[in-house]
């Protein structure tokens, strides 16, 4: 099975497939290696050549979040199937693709446009809520395909604000 | 001793508190709003009861309410927590009143506290030193600036009803003085309704370094030593540590003697916290007192080895303290960080949902006081710190190198949450040395959240991370094929075959 991986502004190709009960895995151009991962009740153990790893995953879809030696990751993880059933109902290609209001609150600017292209962090809109002034930043590199608010609306939690492609 | 306790709070401290009662073997009876029935601490307790919405002032705040359930639940007395009810002079009052025991100091010791300029008044009156200032609200701006030069600048300008940094201006000379009051005097009538300011001198790299006491209703009153509380984020602390770095036993000595009379001057009873300024000079001031049980108690309860709730109930219910000041123990070192559900990438922005994987860490010298578990969904409408991690060590290094391995065991996913920037900060340079001030987060900030972000930084850590998602979602894939679309599970396929089965036999 082959999935598509985007991790800092990288972009990895996985083929993943199992042989005698293990899995092998393979990255880009590399060699195969053979590895496994057990889920345990503090997290997951991965063995992966010779290497043991404990670690923490959680995954939304095609976003992961992973804490390993003590550090948060997080980033996208996809198999090609599903993404290209995203493409043919033409919905965002990366999984964490809009920008969604946590909180009730009101839009108080929007700092960029339809159609404008933006960097990974790149602040979006400002919005007040908990009695603070606070700027939303983009998930990932992209361009902005919708705003959904204007200034001076006021959102529901759990609304999406800006969609991004 | 109480037979049966109501616990007036939520989140960690009521679970605190439920724990300590459990051990003493007495009945805890909790209170929970709309948005707390998954909540950890009426998990715990043995009688739980529902009192209102989810907004403060409909549960947590609505003193009638909680009353009404003391009553109805026998319950002898309440333990306030923090936060809250436990500052609130009426609510200790009608506890009285109602003839339940409030686990705190009298109502008027509360009250004569409650106000800064009334709680500087009465320690300048009993000869505590306190931070140079005036000791009425200012009247005006001539009188304003006469008083800030007898002080001397730099000086802050408080609202005397304030508290949390609002209503404060920091004032270089006097050109600035004018505009300073009057913002402050603004900002203080929008936040709590008093125009009222009043002017106290800026120190020079100032510590803020609090002292622990207890006192019992017998006039006995022991202070259990300090604690360094400078490492704060907008005027709120997020680590503490004991003993202080900048701590002499000479120093120690008179402050405790000071925070003792503190107390003393004001009769009071039961736990309580007297925060000071300590400037580079080690010249200390009284600044102000809380009336209740601090969130940074544990690392108190580290070296002390003092059960601090449980002697909060004991003095509740009438007995001596149990501890001379003479006997009271100073082992080791300790610290503590705050865990919120905050995103620290994103200015601290609250950080509510669903917790999809919760991991304490575990092992000697480390204390965890948690109100979450995996699948527990952080509510908006409260404080958002979920735990706090404290870690023993024989030594302030040894303690460190406990809480380094403490955070990295630690986990939390699903949403965002503060040990990042906890991480970091236990590796800054500074922190390790001990040298530190209250301007330090602010100074330090950038350099901290400079390497915050998640992407790896070797190959080796990629290639994990990679592999192990890789696995994972395979996996997923191959579970989800196996069930044709998720609507025939496998209970019906099975059903499926039992009946043809069956219908075979026939």
């Amino acid at each position: 099975m082959n999935f598509e991986a985007q991790i800092g502004d990288k972009t990895h190709l996985i083929k993943v497939h199992e042989e005698d009960g293990a899995c092998v895995v393979t990255i880009d151009d590399g060699k195969p290696i053979l590895a496994d991962l057990v889920s345990t009740s503090r997290g997951y153990h991965l063995i992966l050549g010779d290497r043991s790893y404990n670690l923490a995953l959680a995954s939304d879809n095609s976003n992961y979040e992973i804490q390993l030696e003590g550090k948060l990751y997080d980033f996208n993880l996809i198999s090609e199937y599903k993404k290209l059933q995203k493409t043919l109902r033409g919905q965002e290609l990366s999984g964490a693709g809009t920008i969604v209001a946590k909180m009730p609150g009101k839009i108080i600017k929007i700092l960029a446009n339809e159609g404008e292209e933006v960097h990974d962090g790149q602040g979006v809109l400002i919005m007040e809520a908990m009695k603070m002034e606070n700027e939303l930043r983009t998930p990932s590199k992209g361009i902005v395909k919708e705003i959904r608010v204007k200034e001076g609306e006021t959102v529901d939690a759990g609304a999406i604000l800006v969609v991004l492609e | 001793m109480f037979k049966r306790i109501l616990i007036a709070n939520r989140g960690e401290i009521a679970v605190r508190v439920i724990r300590a009662c459990r051990e003493l073997g007495i009945k805890t009876v909790a209170v929970y709003s709309e948005a707390d029935r998954k909540a950890p601490h009426i998990q715990l307790a043995d009688y739980a009861y529902f009192i209102g919405g989810a907004k403060a002032s409909e549960s947590y705040l609505n003193q009638k309410k909680i009353l009404d359930v003391a009553v109805a639940s026998g319950a002898e007395a309440i333990h306030p927590g923090y936060g809250f009810l436990a500052e609130n002079t009426s609510f200790a009052e009608m506890c009285g009143k109602a003839g339940v025991v409030f686990i705190g100091p009298p109502a008027d010791a509360v009250q004569k506290m409650g106000d800064k300029l009334t709680a500087r008044k009465t320690m300048i009156d009993s000869g505590v030193p306190v931070v140079p200032g005036t000791e009425t609200p200012v009247k005006n701006i001539d009188e304003g600036k006469r008083l800030a030069k007898e002080i001397g600048y730099p000086i802050l300008v408080k609202a005397s009803a304030g508290g949390g940094g609002k209503g404060m201006r920091l004032v270089n000379d006097e050109k600035e003085l004018e505009s300073a009051i009057e913002g402050a005097s603004r900002e203080a009538e929008k936040a709590f309704g008093n125009a009222a300011v009043y002017f106290e001198k800026y120190l020079e790299e100032p510590h803020h370094i609090e002292f622990q006491i207890m006192a019992d209703s017998f006039g006995n009153t022991i202070h259990l030593q300090e604690r360094e509380c400078s490492m704060q984020r907008r005027h709120q602390k997020v680590v503490e540590e004991t003993p202080s770095p900048i701590m002499t036993p000479e120093l120690r000595e008179k402050m405790g003697e000071v925070a003792v009379q503190a107390a003393k001057a004001v009769n009071y009873v039961n736990a309580g916290t007297i925060e000071f300024l300590v400037d580079k000079h080690r010249n200390f001031y009284f600044l102000e007192m809380n009336t209740r049980l601090q969130v940074e108690h544990p690392i108190t309860e580290l070296i002390t080895d003092i059960d601090l709730v449980k002697l909060q109930i004991a003095v509740a219910a009438g007995e001596k303290l149990p501890i001379k000041q003479e006997e009271v123990k100073m082992l080791g070192h300790a610290i503590e960080c705050r865990i919120y559900a905050e995103d620290v990438e994103n200015d601290f922005l609250p950080s509510p949902g669903v917790i999809k994987e919760f991991i304490l860490p575990s092992g000697p010298g480390v204390r965890n006081d948690e109100a979450a578990y995996p699948g527990y969904e952080v509510p908006m409408h409260y404080d958002p710190m979920i735990a706090k991690l404290a870690c023993w060590g024989q030594t302030r290094e040894e303690a460190i190198r406990t809480l380094q391995r403490a955070l990295d065991e630690y986990t939390i996913l699903g949403i965002k949450s503060s040990l990042p920037f906890h991480r970091a900060l236990v590796k800054h340079p500074q922190f390790q040395k001990g040298d530190y001030t209250t301007h330090f987060l602010n100074d330090e900030m950038p350099n901290l959240l400079k390497d915050i972000k998640g992407v790896p930084k070797d190959s080796a850590t990629e290639e994990a991370l990679l592999v192990a998602a890789g696995i994972h979602s395979y996996r997923k894939e191959i579970a989800s094929r196996e069930r044709p679309q998720g609507r025939v599970s496998n209970r019906r396929v099975w059903t499926s075959v039992g009946r043809q089965e069956a219908l075979r036999t026939l």
